[in-house]
């Protein structure tokens, strides 16, 4: 079967085509999950913010145009930065020291219950980062987005990319003995 | 070792990304809630033309209202003799059709109604008699209604009531320019 190409699908989607914009949502719902999940850090929130992104995207699809950028890079413009508002309310939830030591008492029996599990590691690894070094971490390192256009979508600078990078590169290997030795 | 450790993590999470369990009850539920947005988008639209054109309604009957008493204030604060009656802008050309029709209230000859006066040959004769200076004027403005709107000079003509307000004085029969020569 012929695939229909993501600018027909745009458009339609622009004339308020709800079938179109579906198989948009087929098309990258994974991809948009897969990062945001990585910023998030768990299941349930990373699909309601999925959703809400492609609601939103589907609310702004209009004024998208295809001659300033890609339309992916579009979509995850507004994944990552509903993540990072996402990533940024639940620490606040967090910042209480009684639930700050509840969680970690949590997180270290999750790390012995996974303690082979190299995804469960990166990810107790990449809890010191600040949100918007997880999210350069993600986008760049793990996801292998080229640094143009990380900087469209996180709205940082180059360098603001190569400094965050860095640091966090350091932070989760710093953090990998501790995780091992959990 | 710490950089084995650091490469395999990578790779590993490279190679295995999340995914959702379901992409196409995904797609339904994403689709689902667009229509609700919609649909509750619709009525919050119609909810606001409406506001808009209540609000505008309001508005529009306020200033009204505002023109329409200060019409009517100056119409019946503001009076000076009709010969004084020589003003060159427009709001002073308002002025002077308002004090007009004050010293048309005034007198006894005409009848007035709200803020208007009916007049006819009849009470223009008698005005003849109480006011000379006023009666002069009125042969003026009966000049520009003869002009202005014939049919309503026609009417006078065959002795029935017509009614004058300062805005027919302004608008239909172009006093303004009488006043301002």
């Amino acid at each position: 079967m012929k695939t229909i190409s993501d600018d027909i699908l745009i458009s339609r989607s622009q004339s308020g085509n709800q079938m179109a914009f579906g198989v948009l949502v087929e098309r990258y719902s994974n991809f948009c999950y897969s990062i945001v999940f990585r910023i998030v850090g768990n299941e349930a929130e990373t699909e309601d913010v999925v959703q809400e992104a492609f609601i939103l995207a589907w609310k702004k699809v209009k004024h998208f145009n295809s001659k300033r950028g890609k339309f992916t890079t579009w979509l995850y413009t507004i994944a990552t930065h509903l993540a990072i508002d996402a990533l940024r309310k639940q620490r606040k939830r967090v910042m209480l020291v009684l639930e700050t030591e509840n969680e970690i008492q949590a997180d270290d029996a999750l790390a012995q219950l996974y303690n082979r599990d190299l995804e469960a590691q990166l990810k107790q690894a990449m809890k010191s980062l600040t949100v918007l070094q997880k999210a350069v971490f993600v986008l760049r390192e793990i996801e292998e987005i080229d640094v143009a256009e990380v900087a469209v979508i996180t709205g940082l600078s180059p360098k603001q990319i190569k400094d965050n990078l860095y640091v966090a590169r350091k932070k989760v290997r710093e953090q990998i003995p501790k995780v091992i030795s959990i | 070792m710490e950089e084995d450790i650091y490469k395999q993590l990578l790779a590993k999470a490279r190679r295995d990304k999340p995914r959702l369990r379901d992409v196409q009850s995904f797609k339904t539920k994403v689709l689902n809630e667009i229509d609700t947005e919609r649909s509750r988008g619709g009525l919050l639209q119609f909810i606001r033309v409406a506001a808009s054109i209540v609000l505008l309604f309001s508005l529009g009957a306020y200033v009204w209202m505002e023109v329409y008493t200060w019409e009517n204030r100056l119409a019946i604060e503001q009076r000076t003799t009709p010969v004084s009656m020589i003003h060159k802008s427009d709001w002073q050309c308002r002025k002077a059709v308002n004090e007009l029709m004050a010293s048309l209230f005034e007198t006894s000859a005409l009848v007035r109604h709200n803020d208007g006066v009916y007049i006819n040959k009849g009470s223009i004769e008698l005005l003849e008699f109480e006011n000379s200076e006023l009666f002069i004027v009125m042969q003026t403005v009966l000049g520009h209604i003869e002009q202005y709107s014939p049919s309503d000079f026609k009417v006078y003509q065959s002795g029935e009531d017509i009614r004058l307000n300062a805005w027919q004085l302004r608008h239909e029969y172009s006093v303004c320019e009488m006043l301002t020569k």
